[in-house]
């Protein structure tokens, strides 16, 4: 029997009741598409932490806004506002195996040269931030502490933003624009490309923290405090003292909680580590449970087109088609079937990527592995639940079908 | 009782066929011995309940008989597996049922390409096509070709399932009561066509309730209670095109011969 002629007739039963195929495949059409978008968004929350790692100098801690979470590191710059510049300075200040602490903000915008614009992060710092990430620049000077202290409206650019909005010409002295915004540029940063990360880490703009928190973001709280001890043996000892100091200015009741979260590089790259794995694991039982739902969806329609279509197994028997014959016939229609109900998944899934990647102003980064995988998948539960009818169709006495009313 | 020849299309040896069990067995075939010769055309009659389908099941091989042998074209039917047999009844045998039994939403050309898809034959789309509709060709439905079921009369919907029977080229063609659904002047239609088949030399068997259709064949066989009853030649065969002109005669105010009566 010809494979393609087992294909026309399945799809010709599949159009035959477009509502009713639509309706079965949707199981599988929103579990495909909810583990395309959940792994996407995992997948960009996942690059951005691991930027954030890799983002880190030597023996430097972090300070984040709220307490710890359970296996969660604070992905999009904190909920809570309970850490302040003062807080940053104040350790900077009081605590001798600091060399340096900087607030940091974030903030993603549209920033405009001329007729070009780009979209890109922009981050307040204080003027010992690349001191702290050990990031030389490549030509002119990082803005001071007087820049600083003056929220100049100066800014170091990354060379992703050089190639993108200067296309590759000397960007010093030239303006550019964020909302409105005019900063000049004092400072280009040296290429950190060669990387995995470097060609993301090389898209970003740096501005004085005043400059960021007053003028751009617009928020009066760090999303964390950047920390450069002096030596990697001291690392323990501050964090101890970060802690107390932090603790009693913000007045915390030795029964109260920490409202802040102090993390070294190894325990942050440990955690991100925990939290992919603990996301793979609840994405997977999610994918797991809907296209079981959606194949039980589809073993049911498909049990009910056998009874349906018994008379007409009936006449394909009586003519001499086998059981086996039968059995392909079913099982192409029950895996067409959610194959298309994937392949509508994955467009509903890349979509909703798009969206709310736009709206959310969420790193997501679709995962064309979850695109593969998905469509195997879908492919697989079509056979797997399909084989059951199918089963029973090619098993179907001929006379007692043809018989069937 | 059984005499052997190569002219031997099917051979019954004392068949049985019980169906059920314990109490409620119903013995529905008991002993049929039957011989029947290439360029036959039978009428299998009885009452009700006789056997007749179940013997049409069983010469169809779409059953097994119990006790006793069915010998088609010389093998043994009773031996043969599922496969093998659905293999018989895609070479050797067409089939044509009461309700027609066409796929419904399915062209008639389709329809009639259907016994070639399960076929092991190396066959091309195209040469799917022309044979299809040769034998469409045959029973006078070129011209629908591209109809759906129930975009055609009873008859031509008949005529379809009776292509569809012949495109294989079967040895012989298994018919339960072909004209049970159709009226007077299309069951005669249906008749004459199996005349005609009959003699360009294909084997027809075919159950009827109706005396008049049985005198068109050449043979009669009555069942009752599961026993050959009667089996003789029919002294005074008609010829059923010559009937269709007749009945023409005594009914004018029938539409023009080409279009039949519709049957929803
Ligand atoms: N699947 C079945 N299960 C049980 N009994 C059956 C089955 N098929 C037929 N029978 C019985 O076998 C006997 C013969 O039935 P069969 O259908 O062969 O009669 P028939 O001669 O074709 O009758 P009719 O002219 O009404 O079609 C009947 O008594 C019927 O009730
Ligand atoms: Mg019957």
């Amino acid at each position: 029997m010809k494979i393609l002629i087992v294909f026309r007739i399945a799809l010709r039963a599949i159009g035959r009741n477009i509502m009713r195929s639509l309706l079965t495949a949707l199981g599988i059409i929103i579990g495909v598409s909810a583990v395309i978008t959940m792994v996407s968004l995992g997948e960009g929350a996942r690059s951005e932490v691991e930027e954030q790692v890799s983002r880190l100098g030597q023996n430097v801690v972090l300070v984040f806004p709220g307490a710890r979470q359970l296996g969660g590191v604070s992905i999009g710059g904190g909920s809570a506002n309970t850490l302040t510049v003062e807080d940053a300075l104040a350790i900077q200040e009081e605590i001798p195996e600091v060399v340096a602490a900087s607030p940091e903000v974030r903030s993603q915008r549209q920033v405009v040269y001329g007729n070009r614009n780009w979209h890109t992060r922009i981050y307040g710092q204080s003027a010992d931030y690349l001191m702290i990430r050990q990031w030389p620049l490549e030509a002119g000077r990082m803005f001071d502490d007087e820049d600083v202290a003056l929220a100049r409206q100066v800014c170091v650019v990354g060379q992703t933003i050089v190639d993108e909005l200067f296309e590759g010409t000397d960007p010093i002295g030239e303006t550019i624009r964020v909302r409105g915004l005019p900063l000049t540029v004092i400072g280009v940063l040296s290429r950190k490309g060669m990387s995995l990360m470097g060609s993301v880490q090389d898209d970003i703009i740096i501005v004085p923290y005043t400059t960021g928190f007053q003028r751009i973001s617009g928020r009066s709280h760090a999303m964390v405090i950047n920390v450069q001890v002096f030596d990697a043996d001291a690392m323990d000892l501050a964090r101890l003292k970060i802690t107390d100091l932090l603790r009693e200015r913000h007045r915390l009741a030795p029964d109260q909680e920490d409202d802040f979260t102090v993390q070294t590089q190894e325990e942050i790259a440990a955690m991100a580590t925990e939290t992919s794995r603990v996301m793979t694991v609840l994405l997977a039982s999610i994918a797991g449970v809907s296209m079981l739902v959606g194949g039980i969806g589809i073993m049911n329609i498909m049990l009910v087109s056998v009874t349906e279509r018994t008379r007409e197994i009936g006449i394909r028997m009586a003519i001499g088609a086998h059981g086996k014959h039968i059995l392909l016939q079913f099982l192409t229609e029950s895996a067409l079937l959610s194959i298309l109900g994937g392949l509508l998944g994955i467009l509903t899934g890349v979509f909703a990527t798009h969206i709310i990647a736009h709206y959310a102003d969420w790193p997501a980064s679709l995962s064309q592995q979850a695109v593969f995988f998905a469509f195997t998948i879908s492919a697989a539960v079509g056979i797997i639940f399909g084989f059951f009818p199918a089963l029973k169709a090619s098993r179907l006495d001929p006379i007692d079908a043809l018989r069937h009313e | 009782m059984t005499e052997r020849t190569e002219e031997t299309v099917v051979a019954l040896e004392g068949v049985h066929k019980t169906y059920g069990s314990g109490g409620s067995q119903v013995a529905a075939l008991r002993g049929v011995d039957l011989t029947i010769r290439r360029g036959e055309m039978v009428a299998v009659m009885g009452p009700s309940g006789s056997g007749k389908s179940t013997l049409m099941n069983i010469l169809g091989c779409l059953d097994r008989p119990g006790p006793g042998r069915y010998l088609l074209d010389g093998v043994d039917v009773g031996r043969l597996s599922r496969d093998k047999r659905a293999d018989l009844r895609n070479r050797k045998l067409g089939f044509v049922f009461q309700d027609f039994h066409l796929l419904s939403r399915t062209s008639a050309l389709e329809n009639v390409e259907m016994p070639m898809l399960y076929n092991t034959d190396r066959i091309s789309g195209r040469e799917l096509r022309r044979r299809a509709e040769e034998a469409l060709e045959r029973v006078g439905l070129a011209d629908r070709a591209g109809h759906h079921p129930n975009q055609l009369s009873g008859g031509q919907q008949q005529r379809v399932a009776i292509a569809r029977a012949l495109v294989n080229k079967p040895t012989f063609l298994l018919a339960d009561e072909p004209t049970g659904n159709l009226d007077t002047r299309t069951s005669l239609d249906i008749m004459s066509l199996f005349q005609q088949l009959n003699a360009d030399g294909l084997t027809v068997i075919l159950v009827t309730h109706e005396p008049e259709m049985s005198r068109f064949c050449s043979r009669v066989v009555v069942l009752r209670d599961g026993l050959v009853e009667r089996d003789g030649p029919m002294a005074d065969r008609r010829s059923a095109k010559a009937m269709r002109a007749a009945f023409d005669r005594e009914h004018p105010a029938g539409e023009r011969r080409t279009e039949p009566v519709e049957v929803s």
